[in-house]
């Protein structure tokens, strides 16, 4: 079997593989808890818009994906702001807009071809050193941000009012998490692909969550939980030949069921 | 005299340019224990929020701890146990230790993680409202009265002056009531915590408070012997309307010595 880490792009893969095995579900418990699951959703609509105006401008998508999904992210804070009584209308409001812009560019620059395929479901064979070298960039920068605001972001994500009369700068704070649900889905579209990317920050965070544990256990089992997801995707993909995205998450939905399953068996119904 | 905690001087405010609250003055004293009544949108709420800077005045001035709120610094000094606080998402994956340790923010600093002070600062709030079996338990795990246990222990943590409390008792059980009161009047009588509580349960809270102030039509009445407040007829249609005149909650209760049905 590890003959296969013969291949420079296997390893890259890999490599890539497991930074966002660990990024995914770190930003993903934040945003699940504040119940902005769907933000993921409409980021990484947004995305393909980055990659095809990145495309028909001849520079890196992944840098289109990423300027056009922080652009999104200060919208949607902002928006979150004028509707605070229906804040998933800012996601909505986003998601649409962001795939009008991409069937408009995909269009335009006549891109419906099997490039934009590897943006949308992922692909092993295209992560070449560029794209490991940005991921580990913006990998660093996710993992040392929660790192360093772990109490603020847990504070701002368990009660907002509480948090801003304790002296956290929550406005700031939320803006700081809707950026790095941006890096994190611009760093996952290369291998998970844009259609799949909400998946693995939503999947692993829930199976964690049915563990019942405190708050940084559920971090830790979370990342686990993701990079075995992302390991055995992967290496299902590399062996059938498939797209990655779809083998990652549906191995992060395996393990979700067999949590459900264990649970309901252990306590005689699911919680 | 005891020092000023709260001074309250001309203070109006409203919504949409509709005042609600005019022309309000109060003054709260260090060791006070202040029952603030008043139906649904007399701006019990609100007044709290001003008072925490959550709200910005119209007009008039509110001073903390001597200080203008402009320039007041000391929030650590404050405590604040948010209305419906039980209601917060409580499938949150947080241990009642991690909710309680959250509010050291300003203490602990940002950036850094809490110290073995911080964490015995946390035990000792737990040991007062008498969850320290429990602080490894998720906080989704407990009942209606621990959760706002576990709130009041938050607010504990960095041993405030003042402590405000907006409807505490809502949704939680008469036993559960009972031992939130008591706690509330042990915070106050041994550790000299200025209080101040908002509550729709009038009878319980003027048995209780040393001091009580009811918010209506945009006024406030401040009465320095709640059992004043309850004995009269007049005061209770002046603060809740005419269509009610007394309040009967069939058990008896003793204030100062004196005996009345509340």
């Amino acid at each position: 079997m590890l003959e296969i880490f013969q291949y420079d792009f296997i390893r890259h893969a890999f490599m890539a593989g497991l930074i966002i095995g660990i990024i995914c579900p770190l930003i993903g418990l934040f945003i699940v808890l504040k119940r902005l699951s769907m933000i993921g959703d409409a980021l990484s609509h947004v995305s393909l818009a980055g990659v095809a105006a990145g495309m028909l401008l001849g520079i890196y998508p992944v840098y289109g994906a990423l300027i056009l999904m922080l652009l999104a992210g200060l919208i949607i804070e902002r928006l979150r702001n004028t509707y605070q009584q229906y804040a998933e209308l800012a996601i909505a409001v986003v998601l649409s807009s962001g795939m009008s812009l991409a069937v408009i560019l995909l269009s335009a620059g006549r891109s419906f071809n099997t490039s934009i395929f590897t943006y949308l479901f992922g692909s092993i064979l295209t992560v070449n050193e560029h794209d490991l070298f940005t991921i580990g960039i913006l990998g660093i920068i996710i993992v040392a941000t929660v790192v360093f605001l772990r109490k603020e972001l847990f504070f701002v994500t368990f009660e907002e009012e509480a948090a801003r009369l304790a002296g956290v700068p929550v406005t700031l704070i939320n803006l700081i998490l809707i950026l790095l649900t941006a890096c994190t889905i611009a760093a996952t579209i290369r291998i998970v692909g844009m259609l799949l990317t909400s998946s693995l920050m939503v999947i692993p965070v829930a199976t964690s969550l049915q563990l019942k544990k405190g708050f940084y256990h559920s971090l830790i089992f979370a990342v686990l939980f993701s990079l075995l997801a992302v390991i055995g995707g992967l290496i299902l993909a590399i062996y059938l030949n498939l797209a990655p995205g779809g083998t990652i998450v549906f191995f992060s939905v395996l393990m979700l069921l067999f949590v459900l399953l264990m649970r309901a068996k252990l306590l005689g119904r699911p919680q | 005299m005891s020092a000023t905690v709260i001074k309250v001087q001309d203070l109006s405010f409203g919504y949409n340019a509709k005042p609600i609250l005019n022309n309000i003055n109060l003054r709260v004293n260090a060791g006070d224990f202040l029952g603030l009544i008043g139906p649904n949108g007399s701006a019990k709420t609100t007044f709290i929020k001003l008072i925490l800077g959550i709200l910005k005045p119209w007009r008039g001035q509110i001073r903390l701890f001597d200080q203008d709120i402009t320039v007041f610094k000391r929030w650590d000094k404050i405590g604040y146990l948010a209305q419906r606080a039980a209601s917060v998402n409580i499938g949150f994956p947080a241990t009642v230790e991690e909710v309680v340790a959250a509010n050291l923010y300003r203490q602990v600093g940002p950036f850094r993680a809490p110290k073995k002070t911080h964490w015995s600062k946390v035990q000792s709030a737990l040991e007062t409202v008498g969850l320290i079996n429990k602080r490894k338990c998720l906080i989704g795990n407990l009942s209606g009265g621990e959760v706002q246990k576990v709130f009041i222990a938050r607010a504990l943590v960095n041993e405030p002056a003042l402590f405000l409390l907006d409807e505490p008792t809502v949704g939680v059980d008469l036993k559960g009531q009972e031992g939130l009161y008591e706690l509330l009047d042990q915070l106050n009588k041994q550790w000299h915590i200025t209080i101040i509580l908002i509550s729709h349960d009038v009878g319980v809270v003027t048995a209780r408070v040393k001091r009580l102030a009811c918010l209506n039509d945009t006024q406030i009445f401040v009465f320095d012997q709640p059992f004043d407040f309850l004995s009269s007829p007049d005061n209770l249609a002046k603060v809740y309307g005419q269509g009610m005149q007394t309040l009967i909650h069939c058990h008896q209760v003793n204030c100062k010595g004196r005996s009345f049905n509340a």
